[in-house]
Parts: structure tokens; sequence; C-alpha cells
């Protein structure tokens, strides 16, 4: 702010400015600087909240099982209803600080809801190991997109996602034998649907959507090739790149032409590794990778004129 | 179609394109097999004791032509390996003290007659290692990955044969095979913990036994008459 105080009077003894444009344009940025009292209150409630759950941490730790199932739940029941109380009077508010401060409360009341129902179906219902997962994934994305709904800030964002790959994967898992190397498939699956529901604006904040969609669209395919032992998911993965390359041009996206770029440099060395390991030795699947991947980043250079425009 | 609708069409669609390649060819069925209890096989000879796959583990036994599985105590079996004396005894290794020992167990009582101190070294005579190897020198020998398992007999200077080999999902596997010990049947533990009993040499086909049963322990099998194992003491 001192720079600007010095250069007004700098650009106003040039005659450049007007004294009256100086004073508008101090007073302009003064109302634009952040409220110090709300970035206070910012910090405290993430110092607050991080020391609470170091607290809870090391009560875990010594005391956890010596408590009733019933104490357990309260605990954290008081604790999440704690989080959703806060969270919610936070949100009103006019602060943008504050508000984020409100994201993260409703982001640990998430993580809260599916500590409870942990609690009360191993502790309380006894239920099966596989039951469990359920009882602790779904009410967690029941509640992660009831949140979401009237406050699509970035961690509700990441909470939805995040539970809503939990309750597919905890479905999946109640089928016998589980499938878990095709788990990576569901992931893709799930991370392409965020892209899509992102670029109709369904999914909100975009760019989070965009972010969280395209780690998916990069683990799955990976974790599947491994687990299933098969090239063929890295293709499918080589494919979705391609695909969030061209619509990065089209819908003039940054963040689909990184998402896209980052996909082939993941898929194209596994697939390389993959067919010519074995005949053409490491040394030589290396260098065949580097040279396709130089040409890729030449080619995402060209790409990204593109996208951003003249 | 405005953009919104187009999305979550096309994301319904890719979720539920991707659950439907899953359900059919990600969910394979695990083999199947007859069952000793519904139909039980007065050939077969002799009791065949098992750790469990329960929390804490039980000591389980069946009848090794078919019947209802016994559980003979839980909680004191520490660890998986498990023997016979030739007394009829079950013999298992207890390692929750700082000395181990040898523990032997009354099958009809279920009670501990017997405690007696273990040299964890070579020799291990409850390794199951030990008891897959007949006394004419053959083998078995647990093979497979991915979606095929097998369980081969070798014998020295000649190719091994197969006498029992399933498909099912990759990560279903044969992990332990062991000898009857008359040499007559071959005692296969499968990664559900299912107890298999098939022939020597692959007739009769594999049977089901019990379920249940841990995984990588042996199962181990006693017929009066034959030499049990010796753990000295």
């Amino acid at each position: 702010m001192r720079d600007l105080d010095d250069n007004l009077e700098r650009w106003r003894a040039g005659g450049l400015i007007s004294r009256e444009q100086v004073d508008a344009i101090t007073e302009f940025e003064a109302a634009a600087r952040p409220d110090r009292s709300s970035l206070i209150a910012e910090v405290l409630g993430y110092l607050g909240g991080a020391l609470a759950i170091v607290a809870l941490w090391v009560f875990m730790a010594e005391y956890w099982n010596d408590l009733e199932s019933w104490a357990q739940l309260a605990l954290i029941g008081v604790l999440t209803l704690a989080f959703l109380a806060a969270g919610a009077w936070a949100r009103t508010s006019s602060s943008e600080a504050v508000r984020r401060l409100a994201s993260f409360l409703w982001f640990l009341s998430v993580a809260g809801v599916a500590g409870w129902f942990a609690v009360l179906s191993t502790g309380s219902l006894d239920a099966s190991s596989k039951a469990v997962a359920l009882w602790i994934t779904v009410p967690a994305f029941v509640v992660a997109l009831v949140l979401w709904l009237p406050f699509r800030k970035l961690l509700q964002v990441v909470a939805l996602v995040g539970a809503a790959h939990a309750v597919v994967l905890s479905a999946l898992a109640q089928v016998e034998p589980v499938p878990f190397d095709w788990f990576g498939m569901i992931i893709w699956g799930i991370g392409t649907a965020c892209v899509l529901l992102a670029w109709g604006d369904v999914l909100e904040p975009t760019g989070t959507s965009y972010g969280l969609g395209i780690v998916a669209i990069l683990l799955g395919p990976s974790m599947a090739g491994t687990g299933l032992d098969q090239a063929w998911p890295l293709w499918l993965g080589l494919l979705t790149a391609a695909a969030l390359l061209v619509a990065s041009i089209s819908l003039r996206e940054m963040v689909l032409l990184v998402g896209g770029a980052g996909a082939v440099f993941v898929f194209l060395p596994q697939l390389i590794f993959t067919y010519f390991r074995d005949t053409l030795g490491v040394p030589v699947a290396l260098f065949l990778s580097g040279v396709l991947l130089i040409a890729v980043a030449l080619l995402v250079a060209r790409l990204k004129r593109e996208v951003t425009g003249p | 179609m405005n953009r919104t609708v187009l999305a979550v069409s096309a994301s319904v669609v890719v979720i539920l394109a991707v659950l439907v390649a899953v359900l059919v060819f990600g969910v394979i069925p695990l083999p199947d097999y007859p069952s000793l209890a519904d139909h039980p096989d007065a050939s077969i000879p002799g009791t065949v004791a098992f750790i469990t796959d329960d929390n804490p583990p039980c000591l389980g036994m069946v009848p090794a032509g078919g019947g209802p599985t016994t559980e003979l105590r839980c909680g004191v079996v520490e660890v998986g390996t498990l023997g016979w004396t030739s007394e009829g005894l079950i013999i298992t290794i207890d390692f929750s003290s700082m000395t181990s020992r040898y523990l032997l167990i009354d099958p009809a009582s279920g009670e501990v007659v017997d405690a007696i101190a273990a040299d964890v070294d070579e020799p291990k005579p409850l390794a199951w290692e030990s008891q897959s190897t007949r006394a004419d020198g053959a083998v078995l020998i647990t093979d497979g990955g991915r979606g095929t398992t097998a369980v081969k007999v070798h014998v020295p200077n000649e190719e091994p044969t197969t006498i029992l080999s399933a498909d099912g999902p990759q990560d279903y596997s044969f992990d332990v095979a062991t000898w009857s010990p008359d040499g007559r049947w071959v005692l296969v533990v499968d990664s559900e913990g299912r107890i298999l009993v098939v022939g020597e040499s692959g007739t009769p086909a594999a049977r089901l036994l019990a379920e249940g049963a841990s995984r990588w322990m042996n199962a181990a099998w006693y017929i009066p008459g034959y030499p049990g194992v010796d753990i000295g003491g």
C-alpha cells in the first residue's frame, strides 16, 4: 500500500493524474483491502480446528478404546454438530475469509458424519466388515451433497467427489468376489463424469471440479492397468487425454489443457514400457518415451496459444 | 438439448457403462465344488484339523470324509501351523510367551494336555512345506496366477502332473497343498479359506470339506496307524 501511495504521489507530481483521482484510487484500494479482523478470525479458526484435530488424535490414541460406544458417539456427534452450526453461522458472513472458514468447518463435519457412522456401525450395530463401508460412505455422501448444494466452495466439492468415489466403490465391494482390480476403471468413470458435469456447469466450482476429475482420470487407468495387468486401460487413459486436449481448445480452458498434457505424460511412457521394454530394452524404451514426450510438449505449447487466444 | 442436460446425460452414460463393464467382466464367479458335508465319502479315512479365519482364531476339526465341523477351542491358537502326533493329539505352536512351545491338544476335549519347548529353528516339523512331500519324494506344488490356478505333483526326474486346476477371479489361488498321511489324498486350502480334498491323481475330483479356514495356514490330516509329526521332547 505504501508503494501505491508513493507511486500515486509521483504520478500526481508528474501531472499524470489529479489530486481527486489520487483520492479516488486511494479510497477504492482501501475498500478492496481484506478486513484484518476477518483474516484473524480465519487464521484462529484454522488454528483452532487443527488443535482440535491434534487433541482428538491424542485423546483417541490414549483413551478411545476405554470409552463406551455411546460416549464415542456422543463425542463425535457433538463435535460434528458444532462444526455444522459454526459453519452455518460463518457461511452467512459478508467476509470472504469467514466464508472460507465456513467451508473448512463444513468439510470437517462431513468427516465427522463418516466417523459417527463408523462408530455406530462397528460399535453399536456390529455390522459386518463389508456393510460398515456402506454405513460410513452413504451418509457421508448425502451430507456432502446437502452441504455442497447451497455452498459450492472448493472443499465442499472435494468432499462431494471424494464421497461419491467412496460410495460407489463401497457398493461394489458388496459384490462377491470383490472386483478390486477394476476399481481403477470406476475411478476413471467418476473422473470423466466430473469433467463432463463441470463442463455442463452442474458441478461447481468449475475449476476445482475439472481438477478433481482430471486427477481421477490420471489415477484410474494406471490403477486398472496395474491391477488387471493389461494395456487397454492405459489406451483408454491416452484416449481421454486426447479428448481433454481437443476440449481444451474448443472450450479455451487451460485446466483441461494442463490435465490432457499431464495424462499424456502419465500414460504414454507406461504404454511404451508395456510394449517395448522386453523387445527394445529399458534404455531404448526410455529414449523413445523422451522423444515422444518432447513432441507432445511442443504440441502442447502450440495448443496453449490456441487456448489462450490472440 | 442444452449443455447441462447433455453433460448430465453423458455422465450417467459413462458411469453406467463402466459399472456394467465391471459387473460383466470384473465379477468372475469363484469355482464351485461339490460338498462332502452334503455327500460324505466313507472311503476317505481320518480327521482334518484346521485353524479358522475367526478373530480370535479357533481350532476346528472335521471328518476327512465329510461331516459337521467341530470347534475345539478359540483364542489360544496363536499361529497357523498344525500337525498331529502318531497318538492322535493335535500339535500347534504357541508364540505368545517369551519361549515358543508346542501345545498338544486332545481332539476329544479340546484341552491342552502338554506343552513342550519348541526349537523354532530348522527343521520345522509343523511347516506345511514338510507336509507337502510324500514318502516317495513326490512334492505338491501350488501354481498359477491371473485367474488360473493349479495344484501339481512333482515326482523327482519327471514332468509335473496337474491334479487340480481352476479358473476364477484374478486373485483366486490354491495356497497350500498337503498330503494325507497315507499319500492317497491331497488336502488343498484355497484363497477363500475353503478346504478341498482331491485324489492323489486328480480323481476323484476336488470336493469341499470345510469353509472358513485361515488363509496360508495348513490343515493337518490324521489317520490312525500312520506316523505323525515328530517334534522331539
